[in-house]
């Protein structure tokens, strides 16, 4: 993004807050690096002026409107409209979470911008490893965007530009449109070329693999969690107040009474062993089915890298072929769960 | 740098694969390891598998001497419940190339668990048979900050044996008798340093802490003002940026927080002690209902509080952070601990 379009940016912000018809709205901040953005709440003018929208703003914001619903961000009688800057991938959480009524579209404000890719944290760290990125870089750089190309300007005043596959999160290389398909305010131009969701195929090797292979890769992979819940933390479909597969937050909520919370079965270990650990990442796959956008948060989060997308990617493929359904496409069908059709496939419930 | 009682021996890198099959006979190898797209320290069966040239390992000591899921006892209700307890084996655990800020962790780890009138026996075995054998960071990690915690990218804290890399191999200083046990059976792969190697060494450690990019600010200054700080906004501000995951606790070399559970099928029960976080809400809730930390900024506070202020005050002079940078680095929402200390120091600044 330009610095004019920022100024833009931070301007409809501005506006919004100074004539008070919104009680906030979440941006981003630079973070503690060049390369590293995150959250802004801003409620005040002088707030907006931290605003930035760069190749560094990895992190979705969606999820916090479901924080928001959790841990309000303001007063509950503030009943104004939130306002959020969404990318080009951020709608089709947006367009979940209305469906499921977690959010109205009226509650919202949405703030469209064109991003052209944002970084990898990890890719940047292989690119300080073998020194073609410096700490000066780190602390002194600023990344921006120049159509397509990711620059660099570094502390000596050069510009350099950042080769894209070896910088950009790996679902900015497939991305389907730069801009959101909902929008209140569109800062810069809207892309009328949105290629519709990115076909992934990356799925199809493990598919060829023999059920033996297959359960063998993802006990490996399964074995290296942690059972620290960023992926469902970050999730945008995880609304659920209690999660049924976390003991550790079954009670969350302080509505449940003492009674419920001591009768209640565990479903699950707390432990991070292999049984547990299964059962935990699968029901929470096939209860993103429909539900999860491959937004790939919980990919980009995980700190013990589990191919958590491949997981994602096979449930959202499934359906696609079984219902024709894609969450996030359209705002005019679904939630999955919430429609029945003659000709849905029923062959495999028996 | 080096101490008196330490000795100095050269391990020629021709010698490192001999040096590692060696220490797998003499005890239960840990050593970084790739696992997927990331490197930790886990247990070697196989002597290439030790990474040469490596990644902060993602885990500290803690999975290691706490592990995260650890059987304490197991029962069988056919014979009328019985408890067995199941502590660990007495093997000796080592753990190859440990950074100096892990292995200084454990100093706060024993606070809680050794050195400690509650002394912890399914602990004190594992810290008891524990041998670290450090490699000092000639080259931090982006988000490391030892230096400004009271540790050193070459400090001896905890380890009994430390490696520095040098041109064709490796220093080895032995620091504990531990150590010197292990060096006396490995001697036929060690050499004699040259003044050059050693001078090399010296000047590598020395320029090390230079090399940090991240410095915290005046923590023990800071310490006791932090009380005042309870109520700051600052903790709002930053927990609304949180979304209560476990990263920055899970991957905290000095954290210890657990939970105890008894799990049984079939007859056939284990108690089971799991890590706890107190970023989850369930951590601090009631049974009425009621939760004292009932949001974000207040759990975000407790994490930090206690490295920073509960713990000093309980071990005066313990400051129980070793700055590695791990709860930064991997924070999904890149909730910067360093940011925040700078906030409350300049906050706790204004109020004295």
């Amino acid at each position: 993004m330009t610095s004019t379009r920022l100024a833009e940016l931070q301007r409809a912000i501005r506006e919004s807050i100074e004539a008070g018809t919104l009680r906030g709205a979440l941006c981003w901040e630079q973070g503690s690096n060049a390369f590293r953005s995150r959250p802004l709440v801003i409620r005040t003018v002088a707030d907006a002026s931290a605003a930035i929208f760069s190749p560094a703003c990895s992190p979705s914001l969606v999820r916090f409107l479901i924080e928001d619903n959790r841990y309000p961000m303001s007063p509950e009688e503030d009943r104004r409209p939130l306002g959020i800057v969404l990318r080009g991938c951020d709608d089709r959480g947006v367009i979940e979470l209305i469906k499921e009524h977690q959010k109205r579209r009226e509650e919202l404000m949405i703030f469209g911008v064109d991003c052209r890719g944002t970084v990898d944290w990890t890719k940047v760290r292989k690119l300080l490893r073998k020194g073609m990125l410096s700490s000066d870089d780190l602390d002194h750089g600023t990344l921006a965007w120049k159509e397509d190309d990711i620059v660099l300007f570094t502390a000596d005043g050069k510009e350099r530009v950042l080769d894209r596959k070896s910088v950009l999160l790996d679902k900015c290389l497939i991305c389907e449109g730069h801009t959101p398909r909902i929008f209140d305010v569109m800062i810069g131009e809207e892309d009328k070329n949105r290629k519709g969701m990115p076909v992934i195929d990356d799925i199809e090797s493990l598919e060829r693999k023999s059920t033996e292979e297959r359960w063998e890769f993802w006990q490996s992979e399964f074995s290296r969690c942690i059972r620290c819940y960023a992926c469902r933390n970050i999730c945008t479909y995880c609304s659920c107040e209690e999660c049924a597969i976390d003991p550790r937050t079954q009670a969350i909520s302080d509505k449940s009474l003492a009674r419920d919370k001591a009768n209640r079965p565990q479903w699950i270990g707390q432990d991070s062993m292999l049984p547990s650990n299964t059962f935990y990442l699968l029901t929470r796959a096939y209860h993103g089915a429909g539900r999860c956008t491959t937004c790939e948060e919980c990919d980009r989060t995980c700190p013990m890298g589990l191919s958590l997308r491949l997981l994602n990617r096979k449930v959202r493929k499934d359906v696609k072929r079984l219902f024709e359904y894609e969450a996030g496409r359209s705002t005019d069908d679904g939630p999955l769960y919430g429609e029945s059709r003659e000709e849905d496939p029923g062959d495999f419930i028996w | 740098m080096v101490s008196k009682e330490s000795t100095l021996e050269f391990l020629p890198q021709k010698n490192l694969l001999g040096f590692i099959k060696k220490l797998m006979e003499l005890g239960e190898l840990y050593a970084p390891k790739a696992e997927g797209p990331i490197t930790d320290l886990r247990i070697i069966h196989d002597p290439i598998d030790v990474l040469v040239d490596f990644e902060q390992t993602r885990q500290g000591i803690r999975a290691i001497a706490e592990p995260q899921n650890e059987i304490l006892l197991t029962y069988d209700a056919k014979e009328g419940f019985p408890a067995k307890e199941t502590l660990p084996a007495t093997r000796r655990r080592i753990v190859l190339w440990c950074r100096p800020c892990d292995a200084r962790a454990l100093t706060f780890l024993d606070d809680n668990f050794y050195d400690s009138p509650y002394s912890d026996p399914y602990y004190a075995r594992r810290r008891e048979n524990l041998v670290l054998i450090g490699l000092g960071c000639s080259h931090p990690f982006p988000y490391c900050f030892c230096g400004s915690v009271g540790g050193d990218p070459f400090s001896r804290e905890n380890l009994d044996m430390l490696m520095t890399q040098v041109i064709g191999g490796y220093l080895l200083e032995t620091i504990t008798g531990k150590g010197r046990e292990i060096s006396d059976r490995v001697k036929e792969l060690l050499r004699a340093p040259t003044a050059d190697q050693v001078t090399e060494a010296e000047n590598i450690q020395r320029n090390a802490a230079a090399k940090l990019r991240r410095q915290a600010p005046d923590v023990s200054g800071l310490s006791g003002k932090m009380s005042s700080l309870f109520e700051s906004p600052i903790w709002r501000k930053w927990g609304e940026k949180c979304i209560g995951c476990g990263i920055c606790t899970y991957l905290c070399p000095t954290c210890w927080c657990f939970d105890i559970t008894d799990i049984e099928t079939k007859g056939k029960g284990y108690r089971i002690r799991s890590w706890d976080s107190c970023q989850f809400p369930l951590f601090t809730l009631h049974t009425s209902g009621h939760n004292p930390r009932p949001d974000k900024a207040s759990r975000l506070r407790q994490r930090v509080m206690h490295k920073f202020c509960y713990h000093p005050s309980n071990y005066p002079g313990h400051i129980a952070c070793v700055g590695c940078g791990r709860c930064t680095e991997l924070c999904p929402m890149d909730i910067d601990l360093l940011a925040i200390l700078g906030e409350l120091s300049e906050a706790g600044g204004k109020d004295a």
